[in-house]
């Protein structure tokens, strides 16, 4: 069977399933049928074919993937918004503008997950903030060296993923 | 993922990790005309090379972008207050990204794929099948499982009292560090990153470290301790505040300035900061940990220091001048 005819049948079957286990998650009918979609979605995207003997059990870790990506947007918009909140108004960016830099973070996050604290923060001052690495060293507490060491760690994950 | 950021997938290692170097290297200051011409050779040396340092420059120009408002705002401004005002916001804009990710760090993982988690801040009931209760802390998660053989509540995150219900299967609890076997007990487990630490109140608690080999300990009413996988420290007696967070407090006793912060912060979303300098005062007192802001100006009267708020989630607390 083919990967969009697998998905089909998944759908047919599980799709309102699905969005009642999303919605007892999320307490939210409109972000539930979102990502009920985006679970779906994220399948027919998919390198390989679902398998079809537990399905629930499969639609159900993908779907907390999504959902686990959902809150962690959730999160990041809100600090964002915090920050922004804290500046002149004449420099909020627009909506678009918004959309594009939460998106930037939300791909950046996912690349540093996992990254010691100071490693990520290392980065964020050097490559957004543009810090210098004396500047960085003592805003940190560590040495010029270990910035380097840091910022070469982060720069491989983030520039290729390795 | 569909941005800018996926590597290009024909990049070696090696070549990757050579960019990177130069990249650090420029970043640290201009480059001796000896390094320039070293730089220009890698560079020109294989077709490789220029991709890895063309796809570097690509991201560089989108993270630079997340400091747009700040560019806007530099172009924008009177000559004369330009600097002045970019710098303004340089700061607060450093604080937004450290602010963004020092949330992020703090966001648990695990309980949004648990059974029962609370959220920061909150506190949780939960009523299990068997009549046992769990009262959940701040950030903390379970997940359980019960069959027909004997019942395991897993400790993912966080803290909890547990009152453990009479039944005929065994009841476990599992932490990252061992496992407990409460018998009829009421007691208190909390879970850092190296250790568990439990406070039993009421029955008797067969302790077992996960590396451990040789017999279990039980730990007996009124006793605490903390162990990890492989052994235990000594039993000691209750601390006056040992699960005070059940009703809201947070109790301490000649505790560290630095060491009270870190425990309120455990209530509150964002980063609460602690200044060196005023890390080692002492503090003592019943404070109630849903009203986190109140007992920071506490802080301030009672203690010879300042609470700067940068933010909501940016709080540091330094000395007085």
């Amino acid at each position: 069977m083919s990967q969009s005819n697998t998905v089909e049948v998944l759908y047919q079957d599980h799709h309102s399933w699905l969005t009642g286990w999303l919605r007892r998650k999320l307490g939210c009918p409109q972000s539930a049928a979102d990502l009920a979609q985006d679970t779906f979605m994220r399948l027919l995207t998919a390198r390989e074919t679902p398998p079809l003997n537990e399905p629930r059990a499969f639609l159900t870790v993908v779907a907390k993937r999504v959902l686990f990506n959902h809150y962690r947007r959730q999160d990041l918009e809100r600090a964002y918004l915090q920050a922004l909140a804290g500046m002149p108004e004449q420099v909020a960016p627009s909506e678009e503008e918004r959309a594009i830099i939460l998106q930037t973070l939300m791909e950046l996050d996912q690349l540093l997950d996992g990254l010691p604290s100071p490693v990520k923060r290392a980065f964020l001052l050097a490559q957004i903030d543009g810090l210098s690495y004396a500047e960085i060293g003592a805003q940190l507490g560590i040495s010029i060296a270990t910035v380097k060491r840091h910022l070469s760690k982060a720069a491989l994950r983030c520039y290729f993923a390795l | 993922m569909n941005g800018a950021f996926n590597a290009p997938p024909d990049i070696g290692a090696a070549v990757a990790e050579q960019a990177v170097s130069w990249l650090v290297e420029m970043q640290g200051g201009a480059l001796s005309p000896r390094r320039q011409q070293a730089w220009e050779q890698w560079l020109h040396a294989h077709a490789e090379h220029q991709r890895a340092w063309e796809h570097i420059q690509r991201i560089n120009q989108r993270l630079r972008g997340l400091s747009s408002p700040l560019a806007h705002a530099a172009l924008n401004a009177p000559k004369s207050s330009s600097r002045r005002q970019a710098l303004k916001l340089l700061l607060l804009l450093g604080a937004g990204s450290a602010l963004t990710w020092g949330l992020r760090e703090q966001l648990p993982v695990t309980p949004l794929l648990a059974d029962f988690s609370s959220p920061v801040g909150q506190r949780r009931n939960v009523q299990l099948q068997d009549g046992s209760q769990v009262r959940l802390n701040t950030a903390s998660a379970v997940d359980v499982q019960f069959d027909e053989q004997q019942r395991v509540i897993r400790l993912l995150e966080g803290e909890m009292l547990l009152t453990a219900a009479r039944d005929s299967r065994p009841l476990l609890v599992r932490t990252a560090h061992g496992t407990l076997q409460p018998q009829a007990a009421r007691l208190n487990v909390r879970q850092f990153g190296d250790r568990t630490e439990i406070a039993v109140f009421e029955g008797r608690v067969a302790l077992m470290p996960t590396a451990h080999t040789g017999s279990a300990l039980w730990v007996e009413p009124h006793q605490q301790l903390s162990f990890n996988r492989l052994a235990w420290n000594a039993p000691r007696p209750l601390d006056a505040g040992s699960g005070a967070w059940a009703d809201g407090m947070l109790v301490a006793a000649h505790m560290r300035l630095a060491d009270f912060l870190a425990e309120l912060g455990r209530y509150r979303r964002g980063q609460l900061n602690c200044d060196p300098k005023v890390a080692d005062l002492l503090i003592s007192g019943t404070y109630p940990v849903d009203d986190s802001e109140r007992v920071l100006d506490l802080l301030a009267v009672s203690l010879p220091v300042r609470i700067k708020r940068f933010t909501r989630y940016w709080v540091t607390v330094e000395a007085r001048v």
